[in-house]
């Protein structure tokens, strides 16, 4: 059987017309929430709470109720916190680079994968201000003028994180935003005024869509601000990463101080938030009937994106073993062979074994395209890269340089009830975002359609 | 910190009561200050704190007095209570409280140093638990009673006209006037009885001594500073055992790098790995039941088979020493007889400048023939001839069997226990609490409830030492008294006083009135009639006010001693007890505890162990062929049986004892005690009988039961023969070491080989004036956490608790590393103070991200707490892990807050900012005391002097291992110490540039192993 290779499938399958795309992507916003919508938003909540009485249990008490110790000073919130920086790379790099590559297929996830990053980076930046002993005193981080003649220490890669974070979750929210704008002009223009209700949400829509009318005009404003955005947001997508790499980096101890950091992290950083996407759309394209939007293709496309990224990271992980080898240093390679075979080999192996070797199923098309199957991998592959972080904190500082200082970290409940914690924040704003906002682009999905750009060979095929 | 105060001439009137140096005459004494100032003012709101002995108006001054600033340290000479070593001290006061003590340098004894309970028994003072005002006890229960009630049930008793006994139980006590007082007081009441015991004694040794040298005759002090080798026989010598602090100071004189020829070589044979066994250059494990057997066996080696002895054996004696010789004691103990030879070889090799030094508990026919050894290899010539030991004997176990039988019997009418708890550490079979019980009035002079007090009638409560007059002349060359150093803060007595006024010779039938210084006039007189004579020195006046601002005064004893051997007694001692088939018990006093007294002293249950490292309990140490076949390891429980006697506490598998040996501590597992102490690990007394040697028990068994126990240790979270974490030390070269030999063949040997190329990216810093430093000198460092102690209480260290350090978030500045290298059965045992070693090119420094921690113009690592946020990540990057944070309120952790007491409160060194919870804090290089100094000399107009500024834990080292100074003087002590071949930085390829350097260690070890 002949096939032409170079058509791309159809990005939006079951040859949807306009006006269907609309009502399937709204349809979740002109509904109530029904029982199961409320269950979840329950049980999400909840586990936020969780999260929250032990936060303010820690506050009251002080974080001595964690794990933390000497000499592993930082426990699960840095953990946590580059976990979550992670999480929130896919979205930015779809909606920004992936638009700048002209990967027309992004458009059915930029949306969802979006949200997903604003949400992680709120969940990371709630971690470097609780982790600190006087959290109230976060603000001394901010260079701000003030009469005692104080300044922030910018040789301090934590100075870097506040201005790459705050940056990063700006730009990406703006980005977000602005993107949402002429579906918010959609939404607005299809509430029906029936009461109170519908009256707040079109007054809401309205005041989000800023005015927007769909005209020609707006259009190419939009798309040249969004093109530019776009290249605005591209190196953030790197530089976050790397300046929290540097976290580690910068600092003197064997571990961590290495200079493939900043690529190992980012390419961490984009395989852990392509494999959260995976997971969340996995579910959402069920729940909302965005299956022929949400397509397999293109979840296989990620787990492609999954497999490169994973074995990156692998090579990350061996350079790492020889670079340690090469140097001579015996402090070094102690590090290294420790964090493979000491107390910690546990945590390591489960790293090894999710990020490098779980990937490497996806190279059979079957299983890159069994919904089931990817749920499997994109979920180990979530708790390989937590494991990853896990691993460089603790392994690193636990057997430092003196063997009279080594010691052992064990985290608490508490530890736990806050990483739950963040995953309810977590989850409370997806569930809140699906019922307020289009999960997917209106607009954009509608532009790449069949025969939304009608064409000589399009037609002849 | 100048001690102008106490070295200042006596210029013109002198008090008839106190020292002072109030020279514009104002009549009001000192005393009286201290009560317008925080401290009592602080104290004097508390409950029960109204019944002060002297209700005087409190008026301000209108005049400050002279020595009395507001903010100013002022230093009082005193004398240590804590054991008979009497040792001198200098106490730190700051308005009127006493905040800090260090060793009084002008005392002969001690020299300047003190030990690490005399450095926190300050927290004594303060300790919230300390018994407020008298109580009756009944039925386990304390009710508040006055004192006019204990004085009526003592007199009752005390006046009876009967010949019923009266017991007195107290603490040796080297207090001169005292004994005299009780020596007189059995003329006058012959029915009472005085004993002074301890668990711990010297009363092998004294009899011993008695025996081979005579009745009258007293152990001499020992020029430890002369001797060439030393054999210690199962004897922590530099570690807890009475002596210990002028031990440990003139013997590290014989480690002096610079004077190499005075090196010594200390042998310790012991069972038990202790302190001084890890310190020494050759060390053997033997089994403490054989230290018979190798005295005696060395006896034959030298006298018999080599015929190099001295003194020459009687044929019994040498009837005696025949059955034993080093090839015997080898097989049957399983020790190289190599080794043992080579014992021998060097005591007859160093004549005259050799020594063999027993343990204190160890039975005296072992003393004997150490006696007998020495004289042998004419160790006699480092005995002193015009120092030997004035103290009391202490009783021994007999005379208080005897007392408690009569006491059980009802024979007694009365006993007083003063600072003494025999129902917790005497043997069980004694039966004291039942003697206790039988004896109808007993009355407990204690500061804290205690097991003892529990069943006493009445608890009189005392004065801390510090709120204390008395004397004391531990030796016959020297003096020395005790002042009070604050107004005492509770409705309590100084136990002298009462004993003085219940005792006190009835004057027409009435008893006289209570007198709060009758003990300090009692000492007075004695001083006036007995010491002054031989101080041949000023009118009495000035001679006792002199001697109160020195503390001390050193006298020429009449006679000088004579060491004649007399060998005709020595046979009958040599009695050889058969050895029990089965394990060997070995119980010591805690390390930093004693024997339980100091148990509620926080600061001393989390010292970590010198040797182990665990805080906060004790436990069975095992050697890991012992461990092996009982089949425990660290963390199991198991009982440990003698006779029927049993105590069960938790397996520490540790390297280096001999097998078979089980070595455990005493002075825990207390039980009627203030809430420190309580439930902290296991009260092995039990184990203990009243027997010839009661701490080495043989014959025991052991076996596993269930269960599990964490012990806390601030180090070793790992396994010590770990092939993955095994001897990491000396690859990385932080501990650097080598052979006496191999240093003399060339003194360079160290920093031969590949030496680092190392670049730095910051621009150095500029260090114009001072740049201060340290050097620690690893040949002297014996690892006993004095200084540990000294920083503690210099800079408010706070306590933290078994849990927490159990979590790894212990608090100390300073820390001593015991590293186990080599055979773990035979390990090469260093030991290291780590503190912040105040890098040039800290890491620390340059990732904090809001400036919290800075670098100064002298060279300081500097912490600013108030801007610290507790990103932790300064402890991350530190290479050296100094730092520490505080996770918590620390103040306020321990035992729902105990320690955040007012009284607490008033310990604190006004100096030291009180760190609040989320802050990171490390050592400052007692930055206060540098402070303290330049303000000084700006007042003074003169240049700073980098001399007068000595970190707390450099004045407290023992053995002055510890040496701080101006980096930039080149005359400094410091600069020469820094130019030392011997000279090393940890971890130097981090370019960290550290402030703190050490010189390594070199092990005199014996020429055929080097």
């Amino acid at each position: 059987m002949q096939q032409d290779y170079t058509k791309e499938p159809s990005l939006v399958e079951g040859r949807l017309t306009i006006g269907e795309i609309e009502e399937l992507i709204a349809a979740p916003l002109d509904s109530r929430p029904g029982f199961k919508y409320y269950l979840a938003l329950t049980i999400t909540t909840s586990v936020m709470l969780v999260g929250g009485v032990c936060l303010a249990l820690s506050f009251w008490f002080g974080i001595g109720l964690w794990g933390n110790n000497q000499p592993v000073a930082w426990g699960f919130p840095i953990v946590n916190f580059v976990f979550w920086v992670g999480i929130g790379h896919a979205g930015t790099l779809i909606s920004a680079i992936l638009f700048l590559l002209r990967q027309r297929w992004r458009t059915g996830i930029a949306r969802f994968a979006e949200a997903m990053t604003i949400f992680a980076v709120m969940c990371a930046g709630i971690f470097p201000v609780i982790h600190t002993g006087r959290p109230w005193l976060a603000g001394y981080l901010l260079p701000y003028p003030n009469q005692h003649d104080l300044w922030v220490n910018f040789t301090s890669p934590l100075v870097f994180d506040v201005f790459a974070v705050s940056t990063y979750f700006t730009v990406s929210l703006v980005f977000w935003y602005v993107g949402l704008i002429p579906d918010f002009a959609t939404l607005r223009d299809r509430v029906v005024e029936s009461g109170v209700v519908s009256k707040i949400k079109k007054t809401l829509y309205k005041v989000f869509s800023l005015g927007w009318r769909h005209s020609n005009r707006h259009w190419q404003h939009y798309e040249k601000s969004y093109m530019i955005l776009a290249g605005f947001a591209t190196p953030l997508v790197l530089s976050v990463h790397t300046i929290v790499s540097f976290d580690f980096a910068v600092s003197v101890l064997y571990g961590w101080h290495t200079t493939i950091f900043p690529p190992y992290f980012v390419a961490g950083a984009i395989f852990s938030g392509f494999a959260m996407v995976v997971t969340v759309l996995v579910f959402v394209r069920k729940i909302f009937d965005l299956e022929q939007i949400i397509t397999i293709d293109h979840l296989e496309k990620m787990n492609k994106i999954i497999i490169a990224t994973g074995m990156m990271v692998g090579y990350a992980y061996g350079i790492e073993f020889f670079i340690a080898w090469y140097s001579g240093n015996p402090i070094e390679q102690f590090v290294f062979i420790n964090r493979a075979f000491g107390p910690y080999a546990w945590a390591y192996w489960i790293m090894v074994s999710c990020n490098v070797l779980v990937p490497q199923f996806f190279w059979i098309r079957k299983i890159r395209r069994s919904v089931p199957l990817m749920l499997i991998v994109s979920l180990l592959v979530n708790v390989g890269m937590w494991f990853e972080r896990y691993v460089i904190v603790v392994t690193s500082l636990h057997r430092d340089f003196l063997p009279s200082s080594w010691g052992h970290y064990a985290p608490t409940l508490y530890d736990a009830g806050i990483l739950l914690g963040s995953f309810g924040l977590f989850f409370t704003l997806v569930l809140l975002f699906t019922k307020t906002m289009p999960a997917v682009s209106i607009a954009e999905v509608k532009a790449v359609a069949d025969g939304a750009q009608p064409s000589h060979r399009e037609e002849a095929d | 910190m100048s001690t102008t105060n106490r070295r200042k001439p006596n210029t013109k009137r002198a008090d008839e009561q106190v020292a002072r140096t109030d020279e514009t005459g104002e009549g009001i004494s000192r005393r009286k200050f201290f009560a317008l100032l925080g401290a009592s003012a602080a104290v004097a709101s508390a409950a029960g704190c109204a019944d002060y002995q002297d209700r005087g108006k409190i008026v301000p001054h209108n005049k400050r007095p002279n020595e009395a600033r507001p903010g100013e340290i002022v230093r009082y000479a005193s004398t240590c209570k804590l054991c008979s070593e009497a040792c001198g001290l200098l106490v730190k006061t700051v308005d009127g409280r006493p905040v800090h003590v260090e060793g009084n340098p002008d005392h002969p004894i001690s020299g300047g140093k003190i030990c690490e309970r005399g450095q926190a028994a300050i927290y004594d003072l303060y300790d919230p638990a300390r018994v407020r005002n008298p109580k009756r006890v009944g039925g386990g229960k304390y009710a508040d009673v006055g004192w006019k009630d204990v004085d009526d049930a003592v007199a009752k008793a005390f006046d009876a006209d009967d010949e019923r006994k009266i017991f007195l139980f107290a603490r040796p006590d080297a207090s001169p006037s005292l004994n005299k007082y009780i020596r007189e007081l059995k003329e006058r009441r012959p029915n009472v009885e005085t004993i002074f015991y301890e668990q711990f004694s010297q009363t092998s040794r004294t009899r011993a001594w008695k025996r081979c040298y005579g009745e009258g005759s007293a152990f001499p002090s020992i020029k430890w500073d002369e001797a060439k080798v030393v054999l210690a026989l199962d004897s922590d010598l530099l570690g807890a055992e009475i002596g210990k602090v002028e031990r440990r100071r003139l013997f590290a004189k014989t480690r002096d790098v610079g004077r190499t020829v005075n090196f010594s070589r200390l042998y310790a044979v012991e069972g038990a790995a202790t302190l001084t066994g890890f310190f020494a250059d050759e060390r053997i494990r033997l089994r403490p039941e054989f230290a018979f057997d190798l005295a005696l066996a060395l006896v034959n080696e030298i006298a018999n088979v080599r015929n190099e002895s001295t003194v020459p054996l009687s044929s019994e004696l040498y009837d005696i020493a025949k059955t034993y010789t080093l090839a015997k004691v080898a097989e049957e103990s399983g020790v190289d007889a190599k080794k043992l030879r080579r014992v021998a070889d060097d005591l007859t090799g160093a004549r005259g400048k050799a020594i063999v030094y027993a343990g204190d508990a160890l039975p005296e026919r072992v003393h004997v023939v150490v006696n007998l050894l020495n004289a042998m290899i004419d160790g006699e010539r480092l005995y002193r001839k015009n120092a030997i030991d004035a103290r009391e004997p202490a009783a021994d176990l007999a005379t208080l069997k005897r007392a408690a039988d009569a006491m059980r019997k009802g024979e007694a009418k009365l006993a007083i226990f003063w600072n003494v708890n025999p129902a917790y550490d005497l043997p069980a079979d004694l039966k004291f609490a039942e003697a206790i019980e039988k004896t109808p009035t007993t009355v407990a002079l204690a500061a804290l409830e205690n097991e003892t007090t529990k069943r006493c009638d009445f608890l009189a409560p005392i004065h801390h030492e510090l709120e204390c007059w008395g004397d004391a002349n531990p030796r016959s060359d020297v003096y020395s008294l005790r002042q009070p150093t604050i107004r005492p803060l509770y409705d309590t007595r100084q136990a002298e006083d009462a004993l003085l006024s219940w005792t006190a010779a009835r004057v027409n039938g009435e008893r006289p009135t209570f007198a709060p210084n009758a003990f300090r006039d009692l000492v007075k007189a004695y001083w006036k009639e007995t010491v002054h004579p031989l101080a041949k020195s000023a009118p009495f006046k000035a001679f006792w006010n002199a001697a109160l601002r020195a503390g001390v005064v050193r006298v020429t004893p009449k006679e000088e001693a004579e060491y004649l051997i007399r060998r005709e007694n020595l046979a009958e001692a040599m009695t050889p007890r058969k050895k029990r088939e089965g394990l060997t018990l070995i119980v010591a006093p805690s390390y930093a505890l004693g024997d339980g007294a100091l148990a509620n002293n926080g600061w001393l249950q989390e010292l970590p162990h010198p040797v182990t490292k665990i805080t906060w309990d004790n436990h069975a140490s095992l050697s890991k062929a012992t461990a092996e076949k009982l089949g425990v390891a660290t963390g199991d429980m198991i009982e440990a049986t003698i006779d029927g006697r049993s105590a069960t506490l938790p397996v520490l598998v540790q390297p280096g004892l001999a097998d078979g040996v089980i070595a455990m501590e005493t002075g825990y597992g207390r039980t009627d005690c203030p809430v420190v102490a309580e439930k902290v690990g296991t009260n092995v007394n039990p184990l203990v009988a009243s027997d010839e040697s009661p701490f080495v028990i043989t014959g025991a068994t052991a076996k596993k039961v269930a269960g599990s126990y964490p012990l806390a240790a601030t180090q070793d979270h790992y396994a010590f023969d770990d092939p993955l974490s095994k001897d990491r030390h000396t690859e990385r070269e932080i501990i650097q070491e080598g052979a006496l030999a191999d240093y003399k063949r060339n003194p360079a040997f160290l920093h031969e080989g590949w030496e680092p190329h190392m670049y730095q990216i910051y621009d150095p810093h500029d260090y114009p004036e001072e740049k201060w430093g340290m050097a620690i000198d690893l040949n002297k460092c014996i690892g006993c956490s004095t200084c540990v102690a000294a920083c503690d209480s210099e800079n408010n260290v706070p306590v933290v608790g078994k849990e927490e350090v159990a979590n790894g978030r212990e608090m100390h500045w300073m820390r001593i590393d015991r590293y186990y290298g080599g055979d773990p059965d035979e390990p090469r045992t260093s030991y290291q103070p780590m503190l912040c070693q105040h890098c040039d090119a800290a890491p620390c420094e340059n990732v904090c991200p809001v400036v919290a921690t800075t670098h100064s113009v002298d060279g300081l690592n500097q912490m600013v707490y108030n801007r610290c946020v507790g990103t932790r990540y300064c402890s991350n990057n530190c290479p050296y892990k100094v730092r520490r944070f505080n996770f918590y309120d620390y103040r306020r952790m321990l035992a729902d807050g105990y320690y955040e007491g007012e009284s607490m409160e008033l310990k604190r060194n006004p100096e030291v900012t009180v760190r609040s919870r989320g802050v990171m804090e490390k050592c400052t290089f007692c930055v206060q005391r540098i402070q303290d100094e330049r303000y000084r000399a700006a007042a003074e107009g003169r240049a700073l002097d980098a001399a007068n500024v000595r970190t707390a834990c450099q004045v407290a080292c023992p053995t002055d291992a510890i040496i701080f100074g101006d980096l930039n003087d080149e005359n400094s002590a410091i600069a020469e110490t820094r130019k030392h071949e011997l000279g090393y930085a940890v971890l130097k390829e981090m370019n960290t540039k550290p402030n703190v350097t050490y010189v390594a260690k070199l092990r005199n070890t014996h020429s055929e192993d080097a």
